[in-house]
C-alpha cells in the first residue's frame, strides 16, 4: 500500500515500524500510550482509535481487507513446565480441597522457574518528561498493576503479521523499516530455504530459514552516504600522490643532474619518458629506497606512537593511503585488491633487497633493542629527513615526528602488527562504489531499536535467520514486539472480533 | 490560482518586490522558476524534537552496549512493559553448540539440556553455522562490521562450563492447547486424587496431559529417578545422553534409508549439461473428481483454476 502523506507526523503522530528519528522521538514521548480514561468517549470511539493507532504500526503497508483475513481470534501462549516440577508433582496439589478453612500448599510450576526475571522497579532514568507522568500515579498505571502477573494474551493480537516474511526481516534487524524489508523481498534479495522468494506476504513456517543479501543489509542498516566524505578522502589520496610524484621528480632531477652534468643539458627537456633510461642502476636503487622510506613514514607514525591506545580516524586514513600507495609502489594494476599478508610479504622482500630490513632476532626483544641502539648513519638520517620533507612538515613538526618514528628500520614484529591492522582495516574498507557510507557504521539511534524476539534465531555474520516457532504469550511477557499497552491492544482486538 | 508565496497572500506587485528585495534570491539562482520560499520558521513541534534529539538522544544511544528508551533497562517500548528485549545467544555459546553437535556428535536434546537452550534453537544454530562454514569455503564476504555492531547492541546470554549459569530460555515449554482454553467446572469428590491426567481428560477425551506433551519427556523421568531414594542424577543424565544419541542416530539412519529408497525410484540420465530424472507416474491418479492437487495434465471438464481472479499463488511452504 502507498506510503501515506505525513508518515512521521509530529502533530498527529503515529508509531511506525521504522528506525527513523521522528519515530524515536514519538516513542519517547509516549505516543503509543493509551489516552487517559475520562469517560467522555464511547466504547466504539475508543475501539476505533485503538484500531487506528495499532494499525499505524502493525502492517500499515497491508490493506485492511488483507489484515482482516489474517486476523485470528485464537491467541497462542505457552507455559514453562520445568521437568523437575512435572516429576515431583502430579498436579493433584493444585486440585486439593480448599474448603473448610483449608489452605493448600503454594506449589506450582512457577516455583521451579530458573530463567532470569524481567526487571520491574522504576528507575529514575526517563527519556522524556511525559514518560514519568505516564508511568506513575495515573489511572492507567493502577489498572495495569495486576497485568504483570498474568499472561498478556491481548498483546498477541497482531501475532499473525509477525509470520510475514517482510516483518520477520525487519525483526531480525536486516532492514531499517518494514517497507524497506518489503522492497528487499520484491527486488529479489531474499531467499527462503535457499530459494529466491519475491512475495513479502509469504507466511513463514516454523523452521524456515531466510537469508538477505549482505550488501542490501549493509545498505539498509548502515549510515547514509554523504557525498562530501568520499570527496575528502579522494582529495587526501590525491594530495599524497601529488606529493610523491613531485618528490620523485625532484629526486630524479637531482640524481640525473649529477649524472648528466657532464653531458648535454638540453636533453632533460623530455621529463617523463627519458628518465628511467637516464638513471644509472645505482641511482635507481637510491630512488627506490627513498620512495619506500617516504611510504613507511606514515606506518611508523601509526605503529610507534605509544601515546594513543586506539587508532584515531587520522591513523586509519594514513593506513588507507599507505595501502593504496604501497600497491602502486609494488606496481600493482590500479583498482586490484591486494591481500594484507601478501602486501606485507612483498614489502618485506623489497626491504630486504634494499637492505632496509632490521633483522631483529626472533628469540627475544633484547636483541632487537640492541639493534635499535646502534647509531644511525648519515645516509639513513638524510633519507628520513627527505621523506618528512615530502610529507610537507615544517622543522618543528619534523622534530616531533622523528622523536616518534626514530631513525631505525621497521622490525619484524612491527610488520606483523601492521599486517593485523591492515586486515582489520580491510574488514570495513572505504569503498565509494557502495550505496552507503563507508567504512560501514550503524544508523544513528539503531541501538534503541535493536532487539531480536525469541521466536527468531539470527546469524548476523551471513545475514540469515531461522523462524523457530510462532510467537507466544507467557506469564508477564508478550512476544509480539508492539509499542502499545495492554488496553490499547485489548480495544483493537475487540474491534477485530467484530462483536458490537 | 495565485502563485503560492510564503506568508499571507500577496499581490503580484508585492511578489515582484519580494523577488527583487529577497536576499534569498541568490539561493534560488539554481532553480529560477521556483517561487516557493523555504519555510525558515521552524514549527514548535519540530523545534522540540530537534532539541530533544540534541539533548537526549545524540549521545545517549551508545552503540557499544544495549540502550533502550526505557524506563526499564531492557524495555524498548516505553508504553509497553510487557515486551522486553531478551538476550540472544553469544558467539561463544553458538560455537560451543556447534562443536558439541557436529564435532563431538552429542545429541541435540542433550546439548539443549546441558546449556538450557530450546532444542529448536540448537538445531537452528547448527544449521546457520553450517551455512556460515559453507560461505567461508566459497570465499563469500561476511557482513562482519554489521555483525559486530549488532552483537554489541544486543543483550547476550553467556555460558561457562561447570558454572551456575542463568538458563537462556525454558527448555520445556508446553503450548497451551486450544481445548484447554475454556473454563470448566468439574465437581469431584474431595477424596479423589485428581491429577494432570484427569484434568486433561476433563477438557477432552483426546487431550494429552502436560507430561505427554512435553518436548523433553525423558528429562521428567530423570528427575523422578533422581528424587527417588538412592537415585543419582549424574548417572541418569549420562544414561539420558546415551539414549538420546542412540535415538538420534536411529532417526538419521532411517532418514538416509528413506532418501535412498526415494533415489532408487528415480532413473537418472546425464545428457550434457542436463540430468534427466525419470520417475514412474500414474496419470490416472486424478482424485475422485479429477481435480486432485498433484494430478498432471489437462482433463476434460476439470478446468484449471490457477488463472482465476482471486486465486492465491503465493507459496505456503518452501521445501
Amino acid at each position: 500500500m502507498r506510503k501515506p502523506k505525513r508518515f512521521y507526523s509530529l502533530n498527529r503522530p503515529k508509531v511506525r515500524q521504522s528506525w527513523n528519528k521522528h519515530n524515536l522521538y514519538n516513542l519517547a514521548r509516549m505516543v503509543g500510550d493509551q489516552p487517559q480514561m475520562n469517560g467522555m468517549r464511547t466504547f466504539f470511539q475508543q475501539k476505533w482509535d485503538a484500531k487506528a493507532r495499532t494499525r499505524g504500526y502493525h502492517g500499515d503497508h497491508i490493506p485492511e481487507k488483507k489484515w482482516i483475513r489474517l486476523f485470528d481470534r485464537r491467541l497462542r501462549s505457552a507455559v514453562d513446565m520445568p521437568p523437575k516440577y512435572l516429576a515431583l508433582n502430579d498436579g493433584s496439589e493444585q486440585a486439593a480441597g480448599r474448603g473448610s478453612g483449608l489452605t493448600t500448599n503454594q506449589v506450582s510450576a512457577e516455583n521451579f522457574w530458573a530463567t532470569a526475571e524481567v526487571s520491574t522497579t522504576f528507575p529514575d532514568r526517563v527519556n522524556h518528561p511525559r514518560m514519568r507522568s505516564a508511568s506513575r500515579l495515573s489511572k492507567n498505571s493502577l489498572l495495569a498493576q495486576p497485568l504483570s502477573n498474568m499472561t498478556p494474551y491481548m498483546q498477541m493480537t497482531f501475532a499473525p503479521l509477525e509470520r510475514r516474511l517482510d516483518t520477520a526481516i525487519f525483526r531480525a534487524l536486516f532492514a531499517s523499516s518494514v517497507r524497506q524489508a518489503r522492497q528487499f523481498v520484491i527486488h529479489g534479495a531474499v531467499k527462503v530455504n535457499g530459494k529466491k522468494m519475491v512475495h513479502p506476504s509469504y507466511q513463514l513456517n516454523p523452521g524456515d530459514m531466510f537469508q538477505v543479501d549482505v550488501e542490501k543489509v549493509l545498505y539498509g542498516t548502515g549510515q547514509q552516504k554523504i557525498p562530501q566524505e568520499s570527496v575528502r578522502f579522494k582529495s587526501r589520496l590525491e594530495k599524497a600522490e601529488e606529493r610523491e610524484e613531485k618528490a620523485q621528480a625532484q629526486l630524479i632531477k637531482e640524481n640525473s643532474g649529477e649524472v648528466e652534468s657532464e653531458s648535454a643539458e638540453g636533453s632533460s627537456e623530455s621529463p617523463e619518458g627519458a628518465k628511467p633510461a637516464a638513471l644509472s642502476e645505482e641511482d635507481q636503487l637510491v630512488l627506490r629506497e627513498q620512495l619506500l622510506e617516504s611510504l613507511l613514514v606514515d606506518v611508523k607514525m601509526v605503529l610507534r606512537d605509544k601515546t594513543r591506545m586506539k587508532l584515531s580516524a587520522k591513523d586509519k586514513s594514513r593506513l588507507r593511503v599507505f595501502r593504496k600507495s604501497a600497491a602502486k609502489f609494488l606496481s600493482r594494476p590500479e583498482g586490484s585488491e591486494i591481500d594484507a599478508d601478501e602486501l606485507i610479504e612483498e614489502l618485506q622482500s623489497q626491504m630486504k633487497s634494499l637492505n632496509m630490513y632490521s633483522h631483529g632476532k626472533e628469540r627475544g626483544e633484547a636483541s632487537e633493542d640492541a639493534d635499535q641502539v646502534r647509531e644511525p648513519n648519515e645516509q639513513q638520517k638524510q633519507r628520513i629527513n627527505r621523506a618528512l620533507d615530502i610529507e610537507g612538515l615544517d622543522d618543528k613538526q619534523k622534530e616531533t615526528a622523528i622523536k616518534i618514528i626514530g631513525y631505525d628500520h621497521l622490525k619484524k614484529s612491527e610488520l606483523r602488527n601492521l599486517a593485523d591492522l591492515l586486515k582489520q582495516e580491510a574488514e570495513n574498507p572505504i569503498d565509494e562504489s557502495k550505496p552507503y557510507a563507508t567504512p560501514w557504521r550503524p544508523r544513528p539511534f539503531m541501538s534503541a531499536f535493536a532487539f531480536i524476539p525469541r521466536y527468531l534465531e539470527v546469524n548476523p555474520n551471513i545475514c540469515a535467520a531461522v523462524y523457530l516457532r510462532h510467537p507466544v504469550a507467557r506469564k508477564g511477557l508478550g512476544e509480539v514486539p508492539t509499542p502499545f499497552p495492554y488496553f490499547t491492544s485489548q480495544l483493537a482486538h475487540n474491534w477485530y472480533l467484530g462483536r458490537g | 490560482m495565485a502563485p503560492r508565496i510564503c506568508g499571507t497572500s500577496t499581490t503580484l506587485a508585492s511578489l515582484d518586490a519580494c523577488l527583487q528585495t529577497s536576499s534569498r534570491l541568490a539561493a534560488h539562482a539554481t532553480r529560477p522558476f521556483s517561487l516557493t520560499c523555504r519555510n525558515e520558521k521552524i514549527t514548535k513541534g519540530r523545534y522540540e524534537m530537534v532539541k530533544w534529539i540534541k539533548e537526549k538522544a545524540t549521545n545517549n544511544f551508545d552503540k557499544n552496549h544495549p540502550t533502550y528508551l526505557g524506563p526499564q533497562v531492557d524495555q524498548p517500548f516505553p508504553s509497553n512493559p510487557l515486551f522486553r528485549s531478551q538476550t540472544v545467544l553469544s558467539e561463544s555459546m553458538k560455537n560451543r553448540i556447534y562443536t558439541q553437535v557436529m564435532d563431538h556428535g552429542v545429541a541435540m536434546k542433550a546439548v539443549s539440556e546441558e546449556m538450557q537452550v530450546d532444542v529448536r534453537r540448537v538445531a537452528a544454530v547448527v544449521r546457520l553455522k553450517e551455512l556460515e562454514n559453507h560461505w567461508k569455503l566459497e570465499g563469500k564476504k561476511f557482513a562482519t562490521p554489521y555483525a559486530k555492531a549488532v552483537m554489541k547492541m544486543l543483550p547476550q546470554s553467556q555460558w561457562a562450563h561447570g558454572d551456575m549459569n542463568i538458563p537462556h530460555e525454558p527448555i520445556n515449554d508446553i503450548p497451551v492447547h486450544k481445548l484447554s482454553m475454556q473454563q470448566l467446572f468439574v465437581p469431584v469428590s474431595e477424596s479423589r486424587h485428581f491429577t494432570r491426567e484427569d484434568a486433561a481428560k476433563a477438557f477432552h477425551e483426546g487431550l494429552l496431559s502436560a507430561d505427554k506433551r512435553s518436548p523433553q519427556r525423558e528429562l521428567i523421568e530423570i528427575e523422578r529417578q533422581a528424587a527417588e531414594e538412592g537415585g543419582d542424577r549424574a548417572t541418569s543424565i549420562e544414561e539420558f545422553r546415551k539414549e538420546a544419541q542412540e535415538a538420534e542416530e536411529l532417526y538419521a539412519t532411517e532418514l538416509a534409508r528413506k532418501s535412498e529408497l526415494e533415489d532408487a525410484r528415480v532413473k537418472k540420465q546425464q545428457k550434457g549439461r542436463f540430468e534427466f530424472r525419470i520417475k514412474r507416474y500414474n496419470s490416472e491418479n486424478v482424485g475422485k473428481y479429477g481435480r486432485a492437487r498433484d494430478a498432471t495434465g489437462w482433463r476434460y471438464g476439470a478446468a484449471l483454476q490457477d488463472r482465476k481472479r482471486g486465486m492465491v499463488k503465493i507459496p505456503t511452504s518452501v521445501p
